[in-house]
């Protein structure tokens, strides 16, 4: 499954983070700099599962770890409607 | 005609700012003013005052004044003159600046040799202390209270005064304002400042360091100068000014009243967080 950004969410990268704004509830939300690395991927037209390989990559960690934390991230950008599935 | 914030004031209220010659941007005009419109915020405490969208123009009603603002006109409603110019440098101003598109920060800068320092953080943080002693030191001030920017490193010229309380105005000269302050004349920036760093106090810091990251821009968003609910875009334009800055100013967090005049001077020499903690 693949994702893209809401029209009403604007994002941005500073200092290898990511910090996004929903302009509907004038919230934002900052993900370090793994999280970034997780936005970067989906964002650019990737799946969780690329995105857990590129964590696994770049922290150094196993591929199950990297997918749980992308899937849990997944989850909560979604519900709080600053990701939605590409096909929408 | 007057300068203020970069944009040429011609006002029918005696202001203390520089004069100068050109094309009007907004007019300053004594007039009545209705409040009405719909309502967007009001409050009872600490004093009563209410603001009101009507068309194009922002209504703002305290008990004794009242401000008609759109991006190119102000019609003032006052009974105390004094006190509808006290409100309008900063307060009104950080709306008309709104207004066209604008944000703010609430603070107060200077300006040395190597660039400029704005100094943010909330009240009876040290903003004062640390803005009076750098003038002391040879700054120059750039603005005090309100912070307007041009591109996205440099600081517009506000009035070129400090507001002092007593304790601090002891020896100084200027004259007391309508709130009771002494409006105090330093040497000030006649032009656009370029912003070498930005020091924001807060109990949440230790010693001195850069903040990155979502970090900064907590600390940025923190000091956007509004005192009514944010209108429709002013979040977007809010969070942008905060990001633009990130990208081309250091921002450092201090403890409140904890900055020297040595630790200033090194934060416009690019020190790094490593040395700046030394200091």
């Amino acid at each position: 499954m693949s994702f893209r950004v809401p029209d009403h969410v604007h994002h941005r990268g500073v200092h290898g983070e990511v910090v996004i704004l929903d302009t509907k509830t004038d919230r934002y939300l900052g993900l370090n700099s793994s999280g970034a690395v997780i936005w970067e991927a989906l964002v650019n037209g990737g799946s969780p599962a690329d995105a857990a390989d590129r964590v696994a990559e770049r922290f150094v960690v196993s591929k199950d770890v990297a997918q749980h934390d992308v899937d849990a991230l997944v989850q909560d950008l979604v519900r709080l409607r600053l990701l939605e599935p590409a096909q929408m | 005609m007057h300068l203020l914030y970069g944009l040429r004031v011609d006002s029918e209220i005696d202001l203390p700012l520089p004069a100068v010659d050109g094309p009007c941007d907004v007019s300053i005009r004594i007039g009545p003013v209705e409040p009405r419109g719909d309502l967007n915020w009001s409050m009872e405490r600490p004093f009563a005052m209410s603001c009101r969208r009507d068309g194009v123009r922002l209504i703002l009603s305290w008990p004794d004044v009242r401000f008609s603002i759109s991006r190119e006109q102000i019609i003032v409603d006052a009974a105390n003159v004094d006190l509808a110019a006290h409100l309008l440098l900063h307060v009104v101003w950080s709306l008309v600046l709104d207004e066209r598109g604008q944000a703010s920060l609430h603070g107060s800068a200077v300006e040395g040799d190597e660039g400029a320092i704005a100094i943010l953080g909330p009240s009876g943080s040290g903003k004062s202390t640390a803005v009076l002693t750098m003038l002391d030191q040879g700054w120059r001030l750039v603005s005090d209270d309100l912070l307007a920017f041009v591109d996205d490193d440099r600081l517009l010229p506000g009035p070129p005064f400090v507001r002092l309380l007593e304790d601090r105005a002891a020896g100084r000269p200027g004259s007391t304002d309508v709130g009771g302050k002494l409006r105090y004349f330093p040497a000030a920036s006649q032009h656009p400042a370029r912003l070498a760093a930005i020091v924001v106090h807060g109990d949440q810091y230790g010693e001195p360091a850069q903040l990155l990251g979502s970090k900064a821009l907590d600390a940025l968003i923190r000091e956007v100068y509004c005192f009514l609910p944010p209108q429709p875009g002013q979040t977007q334009r809010r969070f942008m000014l905060a990001l633009n800055l990130i990208d081309h100013v250091p921002v450092f967090g201090v403890r409140p009243r904890s900055l020297t005049d040595a630790m200033l001077r090194r934060l416009t020499e690019e020190v790094t967080p490593h040395e700046l903690s030394r200091s």
